[in-house]
């Protein structure tokens, strides 16, 4: 078993999934393994069950060595630069009052740095996607987004930080 | 009213003027136009490559760009020859206007037929006559096209089935690309927006071969590792593919005989109907279970092909979990492990054994998919 082929999430490089294929290891491609996009786990210690599906277009497939820590545990990494490195899991706030997003990160950032958020409920059609960035020597970012209330799952991507799972009701 | 093709005859003690001489010409011409219109498809026939030689001067580094002799036929039958290599004009290219800004920016480059009259000294008896034409040189243009314009090439106006020669229409034959940069060429290119040469093909409903087999050869015979087709009747009919090596012998990788026996010395993938296909693999938690080769979702959708999944939880090692204490370990039991269609559910809980934490995380699993997919008419 050479290689491994990991799904993740393209803005940020954050692996979602992984997978190995025996007879045609060299030819798997994102549609093979996501075409119907990719059920993401969510909630406190994934219980309830939530789940919350990435769409298709929001997701890339990487190909490198096989390593089993990242098979074991594909979402404790993210994508930089070709390769999957292991992510700080220290926890990040994440305050959604219906008016805005307010992100605070665990440490200060040392440049403009873009933190994706996925946003679902039953009170919105679509799952928001966006991006709320966080400004140099910061550590909170803070965005304008209309709610109407209700109960939210909303998953942080934040760079150098593992996915991060919130559920918000206002 | 109908075109008539009119054929010259001739018969004892008839004076012949130039236009008895002239129709022996141009029948033969018009002939061979229609012939390689109709029976052979336009493009290449030989050579006609662009090379590019570095060189420079005080504006600094370019590229000498050149045609190669070559042969070509042009969509109305014409037969262009360029006997030795000619050198692209820069001047011609500048003088076109058709420089856009941006880089690694490809023009095409065009041969196309010209017919020029010559006035040589030929034999005549009226003085009057003298200074006539009497040859015509089979010329050729090379110009550039704007970028894009090589989309245009099957646009080009075709002769009705009747015409002979086509002596006054232009027809472009697409012969590469060049890079343009600071009015000299910088680069040559065989392909662009997918567009690349255009080689001389033969139309025909019905090829047969004269000593018992027929051969295609994607190069010529002399050219080895080059892929190759041939169909004879060795063993009682068989059709054989492979590589021609330096004599142009087919070394055959698949074989199918006049009874249907397959005999392939690689792989075969896509879907066999009746046989059945695997895969297996490692999957986590939330990903579709990848289909074996050549079997697609509309297959499995329509009913066409079926899939049995199986899948079996993969018990980890605890790498990445909190750690703990050195006489306490992380046991994990799984919570669920299914295929919901082709899609992964794998829940998986992590334990102490001391029983001060647990953890709910996404599993891994191994995986065995087995697609069957149905012969035609059903078994």
């Amino acid at each position: 078993m050479d290689a491994m082929h990991l799904i993740h999430f393209q803005r940020t490089g954050h692996v979602l999934g992984a997978l190995t294929v025996l007879t045609q290891n060299d030819s798997v491609m994102i549609d093979d393994v996501a075409e119907q996009g990719f059920y993401l786990r969510a909630g406190p210690d994934l219980i309830p069950n939530t789940r919350v599906l990435i769409n298709r277009d929001h997701l890339a497939l990487l190909s490198q060595d096989f390593r089993s820590s990242v098979m074991n545990r594909p979402q404790n990494y993210a994508v930089t630069d070709g390769l999957a490195e292991e992510q700080d899991d220290r926890g990040i706030v994440v305050v959604v009052d219906g008016v805005t997003v307010d992100i605070t990160l665990p440490s200060f950032v040392s440049s403009a740095t873009e933190v994706w958020c996925l946003i679902e409920g039953p009170m919105i059609e679509e799952t928001i996607v966006r991006p709320i960035t966080v400004p140099n020597a910061s550590v909170l970012g803070s965005e304008n987004l209309s709610l109407p209330s209700g109960t939210y799952t909303i998953v942080i991507f934040a760079p150098g930080y593992t996915v991060q799972f919130f559920t918000e009701s206002f | 009213m109908a075109t008539q093709i009119l054929r010259p005859v001739f018969s004892e003690n008839q004076i012949l003027s130039s236009s008895d001489v002239n129709r022996i010409v141009n029948y033969a011409r018009d002939a061979r136009a229609r012939h390689n219109r109709y029976q052979h498809a336009w493009g290449i026939v030989h050579g006609l490559e662009l090379t590019a030689e570095d060189r420079t001067d005080d504006t600094g580094d370019y590229k000498e760009v050149s045609i190669q002799p070559g042969m070509l036929i042009d969509g109305h039958g014409r037969e262009v020859l360029v006997s030795e290599a000619v050198r692209l004009s820069e001047d011609i290219f500048d003088q076109l206007n058709i420089e856009q800004s941006g880089s690694d920016i490809k023009y095409p480059v065009f041969i196309s037929a010209r017919d020029e009259e010559v006035t040589e000294s030929a034999t005549s008896i009226a003085p009057c006559s003298l200074g006539a034409t009497s040859r015509i040189s089979e010329k050729f243009d090379i110009t550039f096209g704007r970028v894009g314009s090589e989309l245009d090439l099957d646009k080009q106006t075709t002769l009705p089935v009747s015409d002979g020669v086509n002596r006054a229409g232009t027809w472009l034959v697409l012969i590469g690309y060049v890079g343009w940069e600071n009015k000299r060429f910088d680069n040559i290119f065989t392909e662009s927006n997918g567009i690349g040469l255009r080689y001389a093909g033969v139309q025909a409903d019905d090829v047969a071969g004269v000593n018992d087999r027929l051969v295609l050869r994607s190069a010529e015979k002399t050219i080895e590792d080059k892929a190759a087709l041939i169909i004879d009747n060795q063993n009682n009919g068989e059709m054989r593919f492979g590589i021609q090596d330096n004599l142009g012998n087919i070394v055959p990788v698949f074989t199918v005989n006049a009874k249907g026996d397959v005999n392939a010395e690689g792989k075969i993938t896509g879907a066999i109907a009746g046989g059945v296909q695997i895969e297996s693999g490692i999957i986590s938690d939330g990903a579709l279970v990848p289909l074996p080769p050549g079997i697609t979702q509309a297959q499995l959708d329509s009913g066409e092909a079926t899939a049995h999944i199986q899948l079996s939880p993969r018990f980890q090692n605890a790498n990445g979990l909190p750690t703990v204490p050195a006489n306490v370990l992380w046991q994990m039991t799984v919570l669920e492990c299914y295929a919901e269609g082709r899609r992964v559910n794998c829940r998986v809980r992590w334990i102490r054994t001391d029983g001060l934490g647990a953890l709910t995380l996404p599993g891994t699993c191994d995986f065995q998919i087995s697609t069957f997919v149905k012969a035609e008419g059903g078994i």
